[in-house]
């Protein structure tokens, strides 16, 4: 799996309908109900539920311009959680995670030595965030932006379609980033939640283990 | 790095308890309570719906709507219970008023104020929807005021539920919200088996009761405690045994909680209600409470028998005329006396 180089402007690679995307290898990914029960010590009465992980597969596709890094993520999704009205109402999301040190786990989400980075979109915020974890029940949101994150998303025939940019390089010195170079090798992995099926937190599909990926030259 | 995610155990513990005693003999559902919570914390955008203290007639649905069958707790093995999200109606909803067009629109002789549910059309529900209804044929209906706010509980399912240990005591027993670490998840409104958890859809995070704590921090009674005319309230740390709480919860007895099976230790007490007595077929005066032992154990578990035995005890030595000190600890003279070190004025 790499990601790939293609020629192509960073405005083009944020909008999933672009011909840019049409060069680029699709990859489908089945998704899983998270085992919850690993995190009854962070909330029993999250881990009492047995119906969340209703999406149950995605597809993505992953490209540079030299400049930025650029994942496309699509999945079907009847319904389109994009607001809260009513109080019992949760909102479409999805995440993609990285390690940060090349023993971090995807299951654990890091630990406190091997921390783990995350990219997360919520259906009704414009702007993404920046997420840090050293474990489960430790991720911190940062502000996307000021992490040379930015997000495209749109609800099309009953589908999801997400791309997220950010630069090749972390831009803030001393936060921990990933970042993406020439020839390195490293992995990723998804979450989603479907709002309409009240899934938050850890109650959400996943992709388990790291998907390895190439980044070309 | 060291990254310290804090024990349930750590989070749920305190070195004291604050306690509320309410007395169901004396409520009278005037809602100055409520009014004064509403006024104090949940007069803003997107805690409309939301009554920290509430004031509702028994047996009814209760407020959040139907919360007694909403789930959350722990069952009588200990184990968290399933539970739900009170909808924006269930929660008594943010009715929407034609005021411009009555008061300012020119329309005030033709058109009559009609409120509109926040997420459109007729109200459907909403607080104190079923105001002195109760149950009961008559001649012997029966009904009675059931004020609620946060129990402040010793064993939390809030603070259980939490996944990013936002929830968590103080030193004097109030549960907290972190309003910077909360996410919104709600998992701490589905575990609270009271209901007492709102959300917030505005802020999209999780609000509750504080328990007025910067009055407390000040030697201040919370507002509903202090606010009541009615003299039904107590306050207090129910370790101080100088306080009035502790004296009705731990000497008297006579304040017990509401809903003990949920299984959280509640720190609102409630001093069970009496009732009018019945008639019997003959239409003649019989000496039976018109409120059901069944009723009554529904709410407040079997113990209300003995609650209310030492009261009506204590009532009838007094009425012959001796002496009682539950009784004149109960009819609180002196309002000083039931705040115990809560006492300072509030302005």
């Amino acid at each position: 799996m790499k990601l790939s180089y293609i020629k192509a402007s960073n405005e083009t690679l944020l909008s999933p309908s672009s011909s840019a995307w049409g060069k680029v290898e699709s990859h489908a990914v089945d998704l899983f109900q998270t085992p919850i029960a690993m995190v009854a010590h962070l909330s029993p009465f999250m881990a009492l539920s047995e119906t969340h992980g209703r999406i149950n597969k995605l597809n993505f596709k992953m490209a540079h311009n030299e400049k930025t890094a650029n994942i496309y993520v699509t999945w079907q999704d009847e319904t389109r959680d994009d607001k809260i009205e009513d109080l019992d109402q949760f909102i479409d999301s999805v995440a993609i995670m990285f390690p940060l040190t090349p023993t971090a786990q995807s299951m654990t989400m890091g630990d406190a030595d091997n921390p783990v980075n995350m990219w997360f979109w919520r259906a009704d915020q414009k702007d993404p965030y920046d997420v840090i974890a050293h474990g489960f029940g430790t991720s911190e949101r940062r502000s996307g932006a000021l992490h040379g994150l930015s997000v495209f998303s749109e609800y099309r025939n009953g589908h999801w379609h997400v791309v997220f940019q950010r630069n090749m390089r972390s831009n803030i010195i001393g936060h921990k980033q990933v970042a993406f170079k020439p020839k390195d090798i490293s992995g990723l992995a998804f979450a989603i939640w479907d709002g309409s099926n009240k899934e938050r937190s850890a109650q959400k599909s996943f992709s388990g283990n790291w998907l390895a990926f190439e980044v070309d030259a | 790095m060291n990254i310290n995610v804090p024990s349930k155990q750590q989070l749920m513990s305190s070195s004291k308890q604050v306690a509320t005693v309410i007395d169901l003999n004396k409520c009278m559902a005037c809602q100055a309570c409520t009014v004064a919570c509403k006024t104090l914390w949940t007069d803003r955008e997107g805690a409309e719906h939301m009554r920290w203290m509430s004031v509702a007639t028994a047996p009814g649905p209760g407020y959040p709507r139907n919360f007694e069958k909403s789930g959350g707790g722990y069952d009588a093995k200990g184990n968290p219970r399933a539970g739900i999200i009170p909808t924006i109606v269930d929660c008594g909803d943010d009715l929407q008023f034609n005021h411009q067009e009555v008061l300012y629109g020119g329309k005030g002789q033709s058109v009559h104020l009609q409120p509109k549910s926040k997420l459109g059309g007729d109200p459907e529900w909403t607080y104190n929807f079923e105001e002195d209804q109760g149950a009961g044929d008559w001649p012997n209906p029966y009904h009675f005021y059931l004020p609620k706010k946060c129990n402040h509980c010793s064993h939390p399912a809030c603070v259980d539920a939490c996944s990013r240990n936002a929830i968590s005591k103080r030193d004097d027993g109030i549960v907290l919200i972190d309003q910077e670490k909360c996410q919104g998840h709600r998992h701490c409104v589905e575990a609270c088996p009271y209901k007492m958890v709102f959300f917030n859809p505005k802020k999209q995070k999780s609000e509750k009761c504080i328990e007025c704590f910067p009055r407390i921090d000040q030697g201040i009674a919370s507002g509903c405690n202090r606010q009541c005319p009615g003299r039904t309230r107590a306050f207090g740390h129910i370790q101080d045994e100088e306080s009035l709480v502790h004296k009705l919860v731990n000497v008297w007895k006579v304040a017990i909680p509401l809903h003990p099976e949920f299984g959280t230790q509640p720190n609102v007490y409630y001093v069970p209600p009496m009732s009018a007595l019945a008639y019997d077929d003959d239409n003649k005066l019989t000496d039976e409470m018109r409120l059901p032992n069944a009723v009554l154990e529904s709410y407040f578990g079997k113990d209300v028998h003995r609650a209310l035995a030492v009261i009506i005890n204590e009532r009838e030595k007094k009425k012959q005329g001796g002496e009682s000190e539950l009784m004149d600890l109960l009819i609180s003279r002196k309002w000083h006396d039931r705040f115990a070190q809560f006492t300072n004025d509030p302005v």
